[in-house]
């Protein structure tokens, strides 16, 4: 808890050294964000490079501990989402152009995950709309608490709770009916 | 976490935990990762951002005599009448205990002033002989701000032949 509290100084105060560990520990997290959103990964990759570009501007003035970094480096990456969003009207990229991407990355894990299981996740995480989808995301996929979910989307935390059940009750549902296809 | 004695959630992770589909179908999207020139391009973006911040505070950093505070209109404004009305009160003042009036030339302050020296008694005496009845008027005006004092009444000045 020490290093973490000693980290998020650093990154108040601006130091390189903490920012290396700051993008080495968040730039998975982010990418998967935004590429479960609209599904196009040059476009996330964007807004990862960008994320990370306004957090160096608005980390210095974070409110809070160490306990709040995770929170506030996704908060920042939902408004550079709702900024996207604002900024650029366009269609999700066709699930047959996601299943085209090349190695995502060194990752043996990744390596080992095959296009067809990634495209069948994708197109069942991508039938929820906004903010449910982003709900599920950060809890089953980056394993955030009901809180910091709240601090993120800016919601009560009941509604974030409400979202969890109904979103889990309908992905299993989806997820059987995938099954179920031939 | 407050939230870890809610039915709801608990019911929720628990089947998370125990259903394969959706445990599986999370996994995939875990294994997402950004491609290596992306992380090096974060990378880069980061410090160039750092650098960009450093010169801007560089910038700020300004000596003391150079630094600048905010205050709000109404505050200067006020303090701006009452620096005036301090200066005013002082000078004003001044003049005061010093014998000098603020007055016009043919008002009997000058004219008091001038009866006073024994001198001044005498030549008079010698060229007026009967009672005169004089009014006088003496007002105090500041630019701006309008009257200040005001004091009239009539001079009576009776001598013997």
């Amino acid at each position: 808890m020490a290093a973490e509290e000693l980290l998020s100084e650093q990154l108040k105060a601006g130091l390189p050294a903490a920012y290396a560990i700051l993008v080495g520990r968040f730039e998975g997290p982010l990418y998967r964000f935004f590429f479960c959103d609209h599904r196009n990964h040059h476009l996330a990759e964007e807004q990862t490079a960008e994320t990370f570009a306004q957090l160096v501007r608005s980390l210095p003035s974070m409110r809070g501990g160490c306990e709040h970094l995770r929170a506030f480096v996704f908060a920042t990456a939902r408004h550079v989402q709702l900024r996207c969003w604002r900024q650029r009207k366009e269609q999700p990229v066709p699930l047959e152009e996601v299943l085209n991407i090349r190695d995502p990355g060194p990752s043996p894990a990744a390596l080992a995950a095959t296009r067809e299981q990634l495209g069948r996740a994708l197109n069942a995480i991508s039938r929820f709309d906004d903010p449910l989808r982003s709900v599920l995301l950060l809890r089953f996929v980056e394993d955030f608490s009901i809180e910091e979910i709240a601090n993120v989307l800016e919601m009560p935390m009941g509604t974030v709770k409400s979202h969890i059940h109904r979103g889990r009750m309908q992905l299993k549902l989806i997820l059987t009916e995938q099954e179920c296809k031939p | 976490m407050n939230d870890s004695d809610d039915p709801l959630e608990e019911s929720s992770d628990e089947s998370l935990r125990n259903d394969p589909l959706l445990v599986e179908t999370f996994s995939h999207l875990r294994r997402l990762e950004p491609s290596l020139d992306a992380r090096l391009r974060n990378r880069q973006v980061v410090v160039e951002e750092l650098e960009r911040l450093q010169v801007a505070r560089r910038k700020q950093v300004l000596p003391w005599w150079g630094r600048t505070i905010a205050v709000p209109v109404p505050l200067a404004a006020c303090l701006v009448v009452v620096a005036g009305l301090m200066l005013f009160s002082f000078f004003h003042d001044r003049q005061a205990s010093s014998g000098v009036q603020i007055a016009a030339p043919d008002q009997p302050v000058q004219r008091s002033a001038h009866m006073q020296s024994a001198g001044a008694v005498a030549a008079t005496r010698a060229v007026d002989a009967h009672p005169v009845v004089e009014y006088y008027e003496t007002e105090t005006y500041i630019c701006g701000i309008g009257r200040l004092n005001s004091e009239s009444g009539y001079f009576i000045r009776e001598e013997n032949q």
